[in-house]
């Protein structure tokens, strides 16, 4: 059983990073939400692992967001800014630029409804139809439905974004 | 034949015609070969497609360095050592208890004439709270003491937590967690009464609350007469498999309980304990919960539960704003792993305090004695529904 989990901490863990990312916009953070899920599994060894990493990591994240809002918000904007100067310290360029792009992709997926969005995520993390299905309260027949909107919507906010950045210039 | 609509052109391309029925992905792929239209609808799709993955690939954050193996299942180990035998149990048990007292003591004062909530006790370190709790005695019936002495409530199943408590192996952090309960609950009693002493109309909220037995009645005791009978212990454990079984499926995170709505409902435990308290109020004499709990004015004994029986709780707070009139607003997790939110709304409550239901959430308002109880959660309506019926079932 150790030896399946470790197999699955190490194809899972990336494509977990990647969702709670998306979610968090804050790798570190979403590195150690990532361990968190993992730790809860080991303890509770589900029988789908991958469906129950991605609800609890779900959970973790919407958790996380709320907490912000509600009572961290000065403590992350100061862990924002610490990251920043220690980002400016190793490649302020790249920094700056790779910041930039997130900050276009997440206005773009905030245009989406948030089933779609998480729909979209989870596919983009490695997660089937049916998976996805259970995890959002979808039919599965209507998954792709959402997918297909979901991205349309997803690359017209996107470049319209883009479009008013090169407005604003 | 008709066209190939957007979804299943994604379904397409995404490899998962395998999860539509077999006929269905026949005609598809059959009808994507021959019509001309479809195929080229098929191209654009798949540049879309392609497009969206290329910009969800510009806002990807590698793994770094993952931590090894070990050193997660070390920390899951670790968490696992400080769940001493037997003290999960007794934490949920312990914690239901704590969530009925708090919750009636809550309730009661709601119905004074002073703000519901008393703060929380101050207190600056665990050696004060266990400091407070030495004069109180040993913890003989501790639940039971506090429910019957000081709220005139009475807890079913009180007297399996009491006999958990007994155990010797379980001692001072218990210790601690129910002379907190304990000072909360003579707190609110302590204001109650001194809010109560200008009205006339009111005797104190002994007088008035001993009127108000709150009832905790899920599948580890039973009431009878006026006897708590507990069940036998061969039921308790399987209370315990099933919960755990649910934990394992809901998945909780790790909670602490938000207690500044002065519930005394604060909790440490960590994922998976998951409880499954069951409120029932019974009184249709004395105003109060029952006014929105119960489900009909006329029956002689009203009725209702805060909770949906066999979900973890994640939070119980009054409603901000509505403290006053009694809104409560309960998380749970669903079987799913999703969150589910219970909001009750006495009558006079602005629909409008709740935020409009968003992400994909579904809502079910249905009438609760006199108001209504509002259902929210990623799920369909008739999962909904069914939630809806459990709790009807519990009441």
């Amino acid at each position: 059983m150790s030896s399946d989990w470790s197999e699955l901490y190490r194809e899972i863990f990336p494509d977990l990073v990647r969702f709670l990312h998306r979610k968090v916009w804050d790798p570190e953070r979403a590195r150690d939400l990532a361990q968190e899920a993992f730790v809860r599994a080991l303890q509770h060894q589900p029988r789908k692992p991958r469906a129950w990493l991605f609800q609890v990591a779900s959970n973790l994240a919407r958790d996380e967001a709320r907490t912000v809002l509600r009572r961290k918000r000065h403590l992350v904007l100061l862990k924002g800014d610490a990251e920043m100067q220690q980002a400016e310290v190793r490649d302020p360029a790249g920094e700056m630029e790779e910041r930039e792009q997130w900050k276009q992709v997440r206005e773009a997926l905030q245009a989406l409804g948030e089933r779609d969005r998480e729909a979209l995520l989870l596919w983009d993390s490695g997660m089937s139809y049916p998976e996805i299905a259970r995890h959002t309260g979808l039919a599965v027949g209507a998954v792709g439905t959402t997918l297909s909107r979901a991205r349309r919507r997803l690359a017209e906010a996107y470049r319209e974004g883009g479009e008013n950045d090169v407005a604003r210039r | 034949m008709s066209h190939v609509d957007d979804g299943a052109l994604h379904a397409y391309l995404d490899g998962a015609l395998e999860s539509f029925p077999a006929t269905e992905a026949d005609r598809i792929r059959s009808h994507l070969e021959s019509c001309e239209a479809c195929s080229q609808r098929l191209e654009e799709e798949r540049q879309l497609r392609a497009e969206a993955s290329t910009i969800l690939a510009g806002a990807s954050a590698d793994a770094g360095d993952m931590p090894p193996f070990e050193e997660l299942r070390a920390r899951a180990q670790a968490r696992e050592r400080t769940r001493r035998p037997g003290a999960g149990r007794i934490g949920r048990l312990a914690w239901a208890a704590s969530l009925v007292i708090g919750l009636g003591s809550g309730w009661m004062l709601r119905g004074m004439s002073v703000p519901p909530m008393a703060e929380p006790s101050r207190v600056e370190s665990l050696d004060e709270v266990r400091d407070a709790a030495e004069p109180r005695g040993q913890m003989e019936t501790p639940v039971e003491a506090v429910a019957e002495e000081q709220a005139g409530v009475s807890v079913v199943g009180a007297t399996e937590v009491a006999a958990e408590f007994a155990d010797a192996s379980e001692a001072d952090r218990q210790k601690v967690r129910m002379a907190e309960v304990q000072d909360r609950l003579a707190e609110n009693e302590d204001r109650s009464r001194g809010a109560a002493a200008g009205d006339t109309s009111a005797t104190g909220l002994r007088s008035r609350t001993e009127a108000i037995p709150m009832v905790r009645t899920d599948s580890v005791g039973q009431r009878v007469g006026e006897e708590l009978r507990p069940v036998a212990s061969a039921d308790l454990a399987e209370v315990a498999q099933r919960r755990a079984e649910g934990a394992l499926r809901a998945a909780p995170p790790d909670t602490v309980f938000d207690s500044t709505a002065g519930l005394a409902v604060r909790d440490d435990r960590v994922a998976g304990e998951a409880v499954s308290p069951l409120v029932r109020v019974q009184d249709p004499d004395v105003p109060g919960p029952e006014r929105f709990l119960g489900q009909a004015a006329e029956e002689k004994e009203e009725d209702g539960t805060l909770v949906v029986p066999g979900l973890a709780v994640v939070s119980v707070e009054w409603l901000e704003g509505y403290e006053r009139m009694g809104a409560v607003r309960v998380l749970q997790l669903l079987e799913s792993g999703d969150t589910l939110e219970l909001v009750h709304l006495p009558v006079g409550t602005d629909p409008s305090v709740l935020e409009p239901v968003s992400g994909g959430r579904t809502e079910l308002v249905a009438p609760r004695g006199a108001g209504w109880l509002v259902v929210r959660a990623v799920a369909s309506r008739e999962d909904l529904q069914s939630v809806l019926e459990r709790m009807n079932g519990a009441s």
